[in-house]
């Protein structure tokens, strides 16, 4: 188990419509700081939290910009600075790099795009909240950050929309 | 029986039990696999000690064939790698489902494919400890590469894909690595969490998981089309006649696409029966595999056909002879060996009872890849060897060595993949749940799993 670091409840579910009225009940309340565990990504799931675009798309766009002029003038550069004279075709021949500067924006876009993901998700970090070793198999959960004098409360209020089991700090 | 997807509807901690189930200790069969493939790949390395210590003399090239067996070998790897990453990255954005139950293992195939294909220029130069001149680098002989080879753009190619394909299977592996992760225990789940990088299936963790991998999804496909392309361009690009062609990057992604799919069903075929896993690889994803390689095959086909006729109607002496000389010249048996294996034999897959008879789909799949084979090498060897002038024309025989070699080639592909189907899920477990009906509490909506269907 991991450490635990941020105070609040943890609710346990079995199915995936009463998690989502729990959601709706959560969101409408205001609690936009809840995080969901389910074992893999749904449409619904995803309507029921409403959460902005990804900021990844950004990354890739910055990668595949960056590859593309990198591939350009690396080659560019390298022709200027070895001289290699062939059947008299242009020094710098654009369309012989475009191979190159192709292949390295799909490289650089897939790069950032790694490091989207990497910093976006919070890879690599410890987790700091509640967790349960079934969300990985077939539980839903949400998580609610709260202080501990909230705890009675908040157990009642997932207990009430439907959480099977409640878990605490 | 025609399976639908409804029929792969599974509960979600049943797909999980029952894909864990792989990892398991494995039996006497599994161990005697690997000592025949170790054996394999020791006789490979030991041949491609003996090249490096005597020199290049040992293998059969000499002029005017000095691309032969590895390039051969080097062509078909790279094109076994195209299914993986057409499947996981092309049929994703179509949202074909199917995919999901196969996708997996054709990544992890791409990649000990794209593996093993990266070895063969680094046999093929003869002097491997300097392979790396190939980087282009600032280094102290002040020199540049020629970015105008296309030679050179294969370094890129071929790097880009292996990068590419390495990091998108990499990723979809982790949410995987996060559930061994919660079912293991002692070494194997300090491990496992390691390599789960910290992944929760939170909410925050999906979403950004999820667009990135669309983003893969959408960086790879031009990739697949590219890589291929790139690598026909080795020969296109030249004058030599049978390879100066417009056709060659469109036929070699066909090609390729053609001998990784029936790859994909050579491996996926006893896999599944050796692991029990006949109820999520079904009949049906084989007969979806089977339409693909009959489609490819049919443009591999239709290339073969324009190749002999825009010979015919170029009017060119020396393109006219060549493509003669590879029907009835000294080349004819691996012309037979391909045009029967990639035109001839895949016919049989237009009748329905074929493509869901999995014994048959299994020797019509190796068929294919011996087929694809030898049209690497048909058209690599053939047209080097009687180029344009008599005098210089050559005959090329494969060494023991070379032989040698390439056996101890696909010993190294499938020395990765009994490897890897040991150590991680074979089949994606996210995203068999996410075709998976998600648990419901039955007010209002249906079961869960297979009985909701």
């Amino acid at each position: 188990m991991s450490i635990e670091s941020t105070p609040g409840v943890l609710g346990i579910y079995s199915h995936m419509d009463t998690l989502i009225d729990a959601i709706k009940h959560f969101k409408s309340r205001g609690r936009d700081d809840i995080k969901v565990h389910s074992p893999c990504p749904h449409h619904d799931l995803d309507h029921a939290l409403d959460e902005p675009v990804s900021p990844v798309r950004r990354f890739t766009l910055l990668g595949g910009l960056t590859g593309c002029s990198f591939g350009y003038l690396f080659t560019s550069f390298g022709s200027l600075e070895w001289i290699l004279p062939t059947s008299g075709k242009p020094i710098v021949s654009p369309v012989a790099f475009t191979v190159v500067a192709f292949e390295l924006t799909i490289l650089f876009g897939a790069l950032f795009t790694l490091l989207g993901i990497v910093l976006n998700a919070k890879l690599f970090t410890k987790r700091k909240t509640l967790y349960d070793d079934r969300f990985t198999d077939d539980k839903f959960g949400i998580f609610i950050p709260c202080t501990r004098s909230e705890y009675e409360a908040m157990t009642k209020e997932l207990t009430d929309h439907g959480a099977e089991e409640v878990k605490h700090a | 029986m025609d399976v639908k997807q409804h029929e792969i509807n599974f509960r979600y901690d049943e797909i999980t039990k029952d894909i864990l189930r792989t990892l398991e200790k494995p039996g006497l069969p599994y161990w005697i696999m690997i000592a025949l493939i170790m054996g394999g790949l020791a006789f490979g390395i030991v041949a491609w000690m003996y090249q490096i210590k005597e020199g290049m003399g040992v293998a059969g090239l000499n002029h005017p064939v000095g691309w032969g067996v590895y390039i051969t070998d080097f062509v078909f790897w790279v094109g076994i790698g195209h299914a993986g990453t057409l499947i996981s990255a092309i049929l994703f954005l179509f949202r074909a489902k199917w995919r999901n139950a196969i996708f997996r293992s054709a990544e992890a195939m791409t990649i000990f494919a794209v593996l093993t294909a990266a070895l063969f220029p680094l046999i093929h130069v003869g002097r491997v400890w300097v392979a790396w001149w190939l980087i282009p680098y600032p280094n102290q002989r002040e020199l540049w590469v020629n970015f105008r080879s296309p030679l050179l753009w294969d370094v890129f190619a071929i790097n880009t894909y292996f990068s590419v394909s390495a990091i998108f299977f990499c990723i979809g592996l982790i949410p995987d690595v996060a559930a061994i992760r919660d079912k293991a225990r002692g070494m194997r789940k300090t491990i496992y969490t390691f390599m789960s990088l910290g992944f929760d299936n939170s909410n925050h963790q999906w979403r950004h998981y999820m667009a990135g991998y669309g983003f893969f999804a959408a960086l790879a496909t031009p990739l697949v089309l590219s890589v291929h392309s790139v690598v026909s361009w080795d020969f296109a690009v030249s004058i030599v006649p049978g390879w100066h062609s417009t056709l060659f990057a469109p036929y070699f992604v066909a090609g390729a696409v053609f001998s990784g799919m029936a790859m994909v069903m050579t491996i996926l075929i006893p896999f599944r029966s050796i692991f029990k896993l006949e109820k999520y690889l079904t009949t049906w994803h084989f007969d979806m595999m089977s339409r693909l390689v009959m489609l490819t095959g049919s443009i591999v086909t239709y290339s073969y056909l324009t190749e002999y006729f825009i010979a015919w109607y170029s009017d060119d002496p020396f393109e006219m002879f060549i493509f003669y000389e590879r029907a009835f010249g000294k080349y004819q048996l691996p012309f037979m060996l391909m045009f029967g294996c990639n035109c001839v034999i895949p016919l049989l897959l237009w009748f329905r009872g074929i493509r869901t008879n999995l014994k048959a789909l299994w020797v019509i799949t190796i068929f294919v890849n011996i087929g694809m084979w030898f049209e690497r090498f048909n058209i690599i060897v053939s047209s080097l060897a009687q180029e344009f002038d008599p005098y210089s024309w050559g005959w090329y025989v494969p060494s023991w060595v070379e032989m040698g070699i390439t056996l101890g080639s696909f010993c190294w592909f499938f020395m990765w993949f009994f490897l890897f189907i040991k150590f991680f899920p074979s089949l994606a477990l996210t995203e068999m749940k996410e075709i998976a009906d998600p648990p419901h509490s039955g007010k209002g909506h249906s079961a869960h799993g297979k009985e909701a269907a």
